[in-house]
């Protein structure tokens, strides 16, 4: 899908600066959203709150020089945290269970998926038995985290977690064995 | 089984969508740590349930990066025109600050507990150029941001300590780089731009 950000019509007359730091907004949302692996939809969605905010405080012209970082800031955390409680409201017609998901997925054996699911499901369990921070780490790094992410996200140093990730992952794959999921590529 | 298998094999336990969420954390409570990392427990377990439900995942990500995109969306496109000639004072500045002091050891960098963060020269390194600041007193992480002349990211890294090694990056010379310092209160400080041009 195209972005909203890049189809809006050129800035406002009076209102280039406030443009300008919108074209800027969004073009950090698209470049850091993407390697976040946010979809097109909410990215545009996230842009089109802050610019409604920043032209209902401040579209007149008059302040175009006052806008400042830290009003951007919280314009962005606000149009974010509008997203996230506006999904919550929304009816989960859209959930979807394991079953559903075998069900529809044709491009596997069905008793192969589900036997993917009970290794899924022991390697969870496997992953919930390791201490707090390690297992912090291990989920994060799993769920496709980057290094540099989950550093970020726990507020560690960069050697705190690739040692927590490293220890995580080599305590993991040591109780996988002993409980028979002897990987067949394992180092 | 490496580490792709095993987070194929664990996705297929968490990328289905929850039939409620009633036992998911807030949205209030993850805009808190997705901009305010502290480390602690309870931050810990909301991260590890974002790391294994897929709706939240979707929220966390969408709430950290409005978080992250906001400061470098203000930056040169509304300074007033008199901040350009203040930055060019503050390089001044600190680079007469760093001819003075050198011998000592100022890259590592002392609390200065001033309100920004203090950005030092670059140097040059085998295998990029090495970017250090002044330790900001608590400060719990830093973001480190290359731009180009329009504001286009060209290298970030986050990190608890005041250096960073950005890669050798083509025309640095148009390049500036700034340090962003998040504090433990969740506040955040911001140095100014300075060019990315290292000494000879």
């Amino acid at each position: 899908m195209e972005s909203t950000f890049r189809q809006m019509p050129g800035p406002p007359p009076s209102g280039s600066s406030i443009e300008s730091v919108i074209q800027r907004f969004g073009r950090m949302v698209l470049s850091i959203g993407r390697r976040a692996g946010l979809g097109e939809s909410d990215m545009d969605e996230l842009i089109q709150g802050v610019r409604l905010r920043l032209w209902r405080t401040q579209g007149d012209g008059e302040q175009t020089e006052t806008v400042s970082a830290t009003y951007v800031h919280q314009a962005a955390r606000s149009a974010a945290i509008d997203i996230v409680r506006a999904r919550r409201t929304v009816i989960a017609s859209a959930s979807q269970s394991i079953d559903d998901t075998v069900l529809h997925d044709r491009t596997t054996a069905p008793d192969l998926l589900i036997e993917e699911q009970e290794t899924a499901t022991r390697i969870m369990d496997a992953v919930n038995e390791l201490a707090p921070d390690r297992r912090a780490a291990v989920k994060l790094h799993l769920a496709g985290y980057r290094r540099e992410e989950i550093a970020s996200m726990l507020g560690w140093n960069d050697i705190r977690t690739r040692n927590l990730v490293h220890r995580g992952i080599a305590d993991l794959r040591t109780r996988l064995i002993a409980l028979g999921l002897a990987p067949s590529g394992a180092s | 089984m490496d580490d792709e298998t095993l987070r194929r094999l664990v996705r297929t336990q968490t990328g289905n969508v929850p039939a409620t969420r009633d036992d998911c954390p807030s949205p209030d409570t993850l805009q808190t740590v997705a901009t305010a990392p502290t480390g602690d427990a309870s931050q810990l377990a909301v991260l590890e349930h974002v790391a294994t439900c897929a709706p939240c995942r979707r929220d966390f990500d969408l709430l950290r990066t409005a978080h992250a995109a906001a400061p470098a969306a203000t930056r040169a496109a509304v300074l007033p025109r008199w901040v350009p000639a203040l930055a060019a004072a503050a390089v001044i500045a600190v680079v007469s600050l760093v001819t003075i002091r050198s011998g000592d050891d100022v890259l590592r960098g002392a609390p200065t507990g001033r309100p920004t963060v203090q950005l030092l020269s670059p140097a040059r390194a085998e295998s990029g150029v090495q970017l250090q600041w002044h330790a900001v007193a608590q400060a719990v992480v830093y973001r480190v941001e290359v731009t180009d002349q329009d504001g286009n990211l060209a290298f970030s890294a986050e990190t608890a300590d005041t250096v960073a090694l950005a890669p050798n990056l083509l025309d640095a010379s148009s390049l500036r780089w700034s340090v962003e310092a998040r504090l433990l209160d969740g506040s955040v400080l911001t140095s100014p731009l300075d060019s990315l041009r290292t000494p000879p």
